[in-house]
């Protein structure tokens, strides 16, 4: 019995140590690192004059969890576009804040010569942003905003107005009154407040709608399905919900499907994320408001380089918005297969 | 069968305990181990492992191996990173595991005496959220909030033992209760918000540094030591081992079982209080969101170090080993831009290894 367990323990050893062999090799026949040749790179400037990076740009990019399809977006279409650029984007997913400090960390010990943020929370975000400041590696925010330090630039769509745009558009919808629930992110979240008091400014406007709930479910879809069945449960009259994210929404959606109250209610969602617009083609989830992520990717990569070069950005760069309901996405579908 | 005090003879082999009733109890190289001697001077096991060379060989083969994985990871990181073996890294990796470390240190105790903590996390969260609280809504001193939080930490952890002691409900069971309550309040306390607007005094305890040394390494390698000091070196750690060893068989030696369980959950509360302290400084705000992958990262790293989940045999050193394994393990893969959920797969991966290879080195006759 010693013996063989030893033997087994020998082999594994042996297994690792090819292994490792076998990675090392392979790693110097293709050796490549984010330094290793100097790359001329043209970039347009306001000046006109073409400036020369020599190496290549690296972003470091913080964000959110990766299983909202909103944040594969926006890193999906950095890195499209930092492929163009001879731009290197890093992307590091996390699930709290706690996991996103410690991957912001990690970037700018890699010395990020950009660093990008999504903060889960804008307060705990802050000792980070700082370190990169005293480091001298500027900051940008996408989405979400830090409350602290200095950030060059915060890219997002104009929450307030897109909380507008929904209120406007559900209070239309109802005919003026009727009971709504709120189904909410994560509290705090700069994205959060502004969507809400859009939202709320407007609904000032209609007396008789009124708010009877307005529950959080953490921006994540089975919350949202929990939060959604209790909700129906206790407000069986209700007429429409606004849920400030498609995760949200798409699990509001099915607790009001398993309800059979698709008819009755009319669910508002919030991103413009591919799986709601389908729904609001089907007509399960009544409107949506579209973000742009693409757009958000692509500032952040060219901002990044332009502010590499000394240009000093915008504080808030506005990639758009905009609601879109069943009506509307039918028209645009016919529209674009027709050849408009 | 109960005798208050054994007396202490020093041999060969460390801390010999000859107990008047003829129970003898060793612990050599944090292995414990209890054997009866008979009148007629005839030696028999009752319990605990073999101490004998075989089993020193395994154990000290055992650590080899960890080391060498630990190596190699460094090898494999180094090679595809070059940021990875700079001193500024290496400091980070330590900045990094520093209330990991501390965690750790805790459930050291708890699973050396044959129990389990599944509350780490939450406890860490709630101490955090109450210090911040105490700070910013009740302005309180930092000092008195983190004595508060800590307070909260250690009763948190007694409850987790009295449920056992009292109720003999397994520490898993209620070590889950715990988790799950826990982790509400700190929600509960937070409102889901962030808690900011903490004095400046207490962002040194997250942020400050003693001549290079970031605070919470050094908060993080006192308690260590103070740990590994408390373990080998004093009676209570002994008792520990013995307890993790066979519990009837200590208990027949004269310890107190239920209170060495009691005090070794409370370390554990105490050690989730410091380790949210140290993170509530750092992210200089108060957080109900902390902790959850730490229980994970804290059990693992208990693990990977060598000490086994059965109880009676462990070591400081071996936790230590442990955290650095884990903390390279996420930082190096952070480096190469490794997703945070193949990262997850990882960890799960070499904690069965490392348990794997200890069950193939097995040596238990009995």
């Amino acid at each position: 019995m010693d013996t063989s367990s030893n033997r087994i323990v020998f082999i594994l050893i042996l297994c690792i140590a090819v292994g490792v062999g076998g990675i090392l090799l392979q790693r110097n026949l293709t050796a490549k690192s984010p330094r290793a040749l100097p790359v001329a790179a043209l970039v347009p400037t306001p000046s006109g004059k073409p400036v020369v990076l020599s190496g290549q740009l690296h972003i470091g990019y913080a964000t959110e969890t990766l299983s909202n399809p909103f944040w594969t977006t926006v890193s999906n279409a950095a890195n499209e576009v930092a492929k163009t650029k001879n731009v290197t984007v890093t992307v590091l997913g996390s699930e709290d804040i706690a996991g996103e400090v410690k991957n912001a960390e990690d970037l700018i010990q890699q010395k990020v010569d950009v660093l990008v943020l999504t903060p889960w929370d804008a307060q705990g975000i802050i000792p980070v942003v700082e370190k990169a400041n005293a480091a001298g590696i500027p900051v940008l925010t996408v989405d979400q905003n830090a409350a602290g330090g200095k950030v060059e630039t915060y890219i997002a769509t104009d929450n307030v107005l897109g909380g507008k745009l929904a209120g406007y558009w559900l209070a239309e919808a109802l005919g003026g009154s009727g009971k709504i629930a709120v189904l909410e992110g994560k509290a705090g979240a700069t994205t959060n407040n502004d969507r809400l008091s859009g939202f709320h400014e407007v609904l000032k406007m209609y007396p008789k709608i009124q708010v009877v709930v307005s529950l959080t479910a953490n921006w994540k879809r089975d919350q949202g399905l929990t939060v959604m069945s209790d909700i129906l449960t206790a407000h069986p009259d209700l007429n429409g919900v606004m849920a400030l994210n498609d995760e949200m929404a798409l699990g509001a959606m099915e607790a009001i499907k398993s309800a059979n109250k698709t008819n009755q209610i009319l669910l508002v969602g919030y991103n413009g994320a591919d799986e709601a617009i389908r729904q609001v083609n089907t007509g399960n989830i009544a409107a949506d408001v579209v973000q742009y992520p693409e757009i958000m990717g692509r500032l952040m990569v060219e901002w990044a380089i332009r502010i590499k070069n000394g240009e000093k950005p915008p504080a808030r760069l506005n990639p758009g918005v905009n609601v879109i309901d069943t009506t509307t996405l039918k028209k645009a579908f016919t529209a674009i297969s027709k050849g408009k | 069968m109960f005798h208050a005090r054994c007396t202490l003879r020093r041999s060969a082999l460390d801390f010999v305990t000859l107990c008047p009733n003829g129970y003898l109890f060793t612990n050599y190289r944090g292995f414990s181990s209890i054997r009866s001697v008979f009148a007629d001077g005839h030696v028999a096991k009752t319990g605990g492992r073999v101490t004998g060379i075989l089993n020193r060989f395994y154990r000290t083969f055992r650590t080899l191996i960890t080391v060498f994985a630990l190596l190699i990871f460094w090898i494999i990181f180094a090679a595809r990173s070059p940021y990875f073996l700079t001193a500024d890294n290496l400091l980070n990796i330590l900045f990094q595991s520093a209330n990991l470390a501390v965690i750790a240190t805790g459930l050291t105790f708890v699973i050396i005496a044959g129990q389990i903590d599944l509350s780490v996390g939450s406890i860490e969260a709630l101490v955090g959220s109450a210090a911040a609280v105490f700070m910013v809504t009740h302005h309180q001193s930092p000092l008195i909030a983190i004595v508060g939080g800590l307070i909260i930490g250690i009763s948190c952890g007694a409850v987790n033992g009295l449920l056992h002691a009292v109720f003999r409900i397994p520490t898993f069971i209620s070590t889950l209760g715990m988790m799950s309550i826990a982790r509400g309040l700190a929600l509960i306390l937070t409102a889901g918000y962030a808690v900011y607007g903490l004095p400046e005094s207490f962002r040194f305890i997250g942020q400050g540094h003693i001549s290079g040394v970031p605070f919470p390494v050094f908060i993080a390698a006192v308690y260590m030591v103070l740990g590994h000091i408390v373990l080998t070196r004093t009676s209570f750690g002994r008792h520990v081992m013995a307890v993790g060893g066979d519990e009837k068989a200590a208990a027949y030696a004269g310890i107190r079982i239920g209170r060495i369980k009691q005090l070794t959950m409370m370390i554990s509360g105490f050690s989730a209080g410091i380790a949210g302290i140290l993170m509530t400084a750092r992210l200089n705000s108060g957080q109900g969101t902390i902790g959850e992958t730490d229980l994970l990262d804290g059990i693992a790293a208990v693990v990977i170090g060598g000490t086994v989940l059965r109880g009676g045999a462990g070591s400081m050193w071996r936790t230590f080993l442990g955290v650095l394994t884990v903390g390279s393990l996420r930082n190096g893969l952070n480096l190469l831009g490794v997703s945070a959920f193949w990262q997850q797969v990882a960890v799960g991966v070499i904690i069965i290894f490392a348990v794997l290879v200890d069950t193939l080195q097995r040596r238990d006759p009995e």
